[in-house]
């Protein structure tokens, strides 16, 4: 029992900043532009959340710092593929190369800095009255900090917003047929740099859960590929943001068993744990696309 | 659709192109490089100019390159410390390149530091020593020391190598006497020689504590991946471990999960005793005090090829501070274990040692020499784990 707990906490620990980034570039490719550069935006988040962190003492303004920090990013991604037509994918390396070095740069300052552990405010884990009592899942799922309560239900906000909104429904015209939008009177353009600076935004969110939260500290190029996971994933998930919890904690979960699965000496060779994560979504992936209805926004079957 | 098919397509050939006209143009840059020093008459002349210099001889400044930060609280940050020793010391400025990567780039950076006149060059990752050999070559009045052991020794290119598994013997004691629950975790990061060396000794010198003692490794894959890091100590620590060791770029991460959850923890490499001394308990570093006289020799002209591995006798490896919570008896015990290492009355890989499988890996009472240790790839008894 206790063990399942600990799978299940690691699973959510790990799968909530690739939850923000997946949703983040979820909503950018519901309006047709793929933004690799959430790995840079995360990197961004992490760096900068953690220095605001480290100074303020203050969770508002780390995160708050993180989200601007990776909508920044996330603005010269749309600048760069709206208004001067880059190639996406390109411009989304180009960015996320961008990051590492400046963050690298900027970030050197931050590399011994201890956060202080769980004593400044805000940063601390809360346990929600009732819930957490559950036996199994309460310790798991319920005693986590501000910023995974919040991505809880993001998912299930973004669902609402697509689905039952009239602007959810624009967002995805423009990711269909960019003219009726503009013959519905809305700028298609506007709400293309909307969404693509939202991935920005929600993917540096991820980021400083990641530096601040989550490992507690700042090393270069932390993410580790976790955004661009977060980009394949939208894949998996088809666009659909309640898919996203599925999506994003399958992959916590082959991180926290690639872990379990050594600390409990089973008998399953150490690479192909390694492998775990990155099979587990190909797996998923292949069961995904041979699903019949495809679901991909028009304009994105230009570039896929 | 059939126009953009033709679109991508012709994107694809460019893109090749560009890829094949680039890797010409890169090879050629090389030819010409390696090919100037060796074979253009201007060097010739300079090689002659220099030929009565031994390597390092008169050096003003000595050059490192590291592959990451210098900032890292780890491997690297330990590289920045010999840079301050040997300004302290010697009164030489030491210049620092940091970020460099393991590819051929590593030779146009040692280039610019030989040509900023830095005689004795340090390389410090494995993976330079290819190109770091190329430009020994064709520099012969430059003094190279690897840290890592190699076959590329010979001539000016030098070996000095600390054992870690002496440092990693004492952290294991130590970890034996704070562990309350009988279990301490390692987090290494990918199976290669100096890690599966270090995760033995360490066991094995927890088990010259507590002969019960377990010893559960894991492994990350990765040198610095902090969620990774994180996801692996809290695991840890809920299966039952007190004491964390990891094997890793950067501790930062490992250290305040356990801070937060009131475990203790190791560093690699570097002493982070200042990052939270209540927490920290030891790690291997890098006696750099050994490493000095050979500097200071090649730089008077008396340079001389070596091929060294030591440990704490030779002064080139040793614990970093002790923390805060490591009692004045325990270290008088530590200091004891220590002396005896030193004189040769312990030797870490004594046999009998036993692999995981119960296998005999040295037999009773023999000494394998430090080939035979380098070239361990077993677990020891004791330790939870796999290598494949």
């Amino acid at each position: 029992m206790r063990d399942l707990t600990t799978v299940l906490a690691c699973m959510i620990s790990a799968g909530t900043p690739i939850l923000y980034a997946l949703i983040g570039d979820l909503i950018g490719e519901r309006a047709g532009i793929i933004s690799l550069s959430v790995e840079g935006s995360m990197l961004c988040g992490a760096c900068i959340g953690f220095g605001t962190a480290v100074a303020t003492h203050n969770m508002l303004f780390a995160v708050l710092s993180g989200a601007l920090a990776g909508g920044l990013i996330g603005f010269c991604q749309a600048f760069l593929t709206i208004d001067r037509k880059s190639n996406m994918m390109a411009s989304g390396f180009v960015l996320m190369f961008f990051a590492m070095g400046l963050t690298a740069f900027y970030g050197r300052s931050l590399l011994n800095i201890s956060i202080g552990g769980a004593n400044s405010a805000g940063l601390g884990k809360i346990a929600i009255p009732v819930l957490s009592k559950i036996p199994v899942l309460g310790t798991a799922l319920f005693t986590q900090d501000i910023l995974t309560y919040i991505s809880y239900l993001l998912p299930l906000i973004v669902y609402f917003f697509i689905y039952k909104t009239k602007y959810g429904l624009i967002l995805c015209s423009v990711g269909e047929r960019p003219e009726v939008t503009l013959a519905y009177g809305y700028n298609p353009r506007l709400i293309q740099y909307g969404a693509v600076i939202m991935a920005g935004v929600l993917a540096g969110i991820g980021g400083v859960q990641m530096s601040v939260i989550y490992t507690m500290g700042w090393a270069n190029n932390m993410v580790n590929g976790r955004g661009f996971i977060a980009t394949a994933l939208v894949i998996l998930c088809s666009w659909k943001p309640q898919r996203a919890y599925l999506a994003a904690y399958l992959f916590g979960l082959a991180q926290a068993l690639q872990i379990f699965l050594q600390v409990h000496s089973v008998p399953v060779s150490m690479y192909i744990t390694l492998m775990l994560p990155y099979l587990l979504t190909l797996v998923a992936l292949g069961f995904i696309s041979s699903s019949k209805k495809p679901t991909m926004p028009e304009k994105l079957k230009i570039v896929i | 659709m059939k126009k953009n098919y033709r679109i991508l397509s012709l994107l694809l050939v460019l893109f090749l192109m560009a890829g094949i006209m680039t890797g010409c143009v890169k090879k050629t840059d090389d030819a010409q490089t390696s090919g100037q020093p060796t074979g253009s008459g201007s060097t010739t002349a300079s090689t002659t100019a220099t030929g009565n210099l031994k390597p390092g001889e008169g050096s003003k400044k000595i050059g490192i390159i590291m592959g990451g930060s210098k900032d890292d609280y780890g491997f690297n940050y330990a590289f920045a410390q010999l840079a301050d020793q040997v300004q302290k010391e010697l009164g030489i400025e030491a210049v620092i390149k940091e970020n460099v990567p393991t590819t051929s780039d590593f030779e146009g950076v040692c280039e610019e530091l030989i040509s900023q006149g830095c005689k004795i060059i340090f390389p410090s990752q494995f993976g330079y020593l290819e190109y770091a050999h190329n430009v020994a070559q064709r520099h012969p009045d430059v003094a190279f020391y690897s840290f890592p052991i190699t076959d590329y020794n010979g001539g000016n290119f030098s070996t000095i190598h600390g054992n870690a598994h002496e440092p990693w013997y004492i952290n294991g004691a130590l970890a034996a006497m704070y562990s309350k629950t009988g279990k301490v975790g390692f987090i290494g990061s990918l199976p290669i020689p100096d890690v599966i060396v270090s995760v033995d000794a360490f066991t094995l010198g927890a088990q010259s504590i507590n002969p019960k003692i377990q010893v559960s490794a894991v492994f990350t894959g990765s040198w610095a991946d902090t969620g990774l890091q994180t996801t692996a100590t809290n695991q840890l620590l809920d299966s039952g471990c007190d004491v964390i060791a990891p094997f890793q770029d950067s501790v930062k991460t490992v250290i305040e999960i356990c801070a937060s959850r009131g475990a203790h923890a190791f560093g690699c490499n570097a002493d982070a005793y200042s990052l939270d001394p209540k927490t920290w308990l030891s790690a291997c570093i890098t006696d750099w005090s050994g490493y000095i006289p050979y500097i200071k020799a090649a730089i008077d002209g008396k340079y001389e090829n070596v091929n060294l591995s030591g440990g704490f006798k030779e002064h080139f490896i040793t614990n970093a501070k002790y923390g805060d919570t490591v009692t004045p008896d325990m270290v008088t015990k530590l200091t004891e274990i220590r002396k005896k290492i030193e004189s040769g009355d312990i030797y870490v890989f004594q046999g009998p040692v036993y692999d995981q499988s119960g296998a005999v890996m040295f037999k009773d009472g023999y000494r394998p020499t430090i080939q035979e240790i380098n070239l361990v790839n077993k677990l020891v008894k004791g330790v939870t784990g796999k290598l494949n």
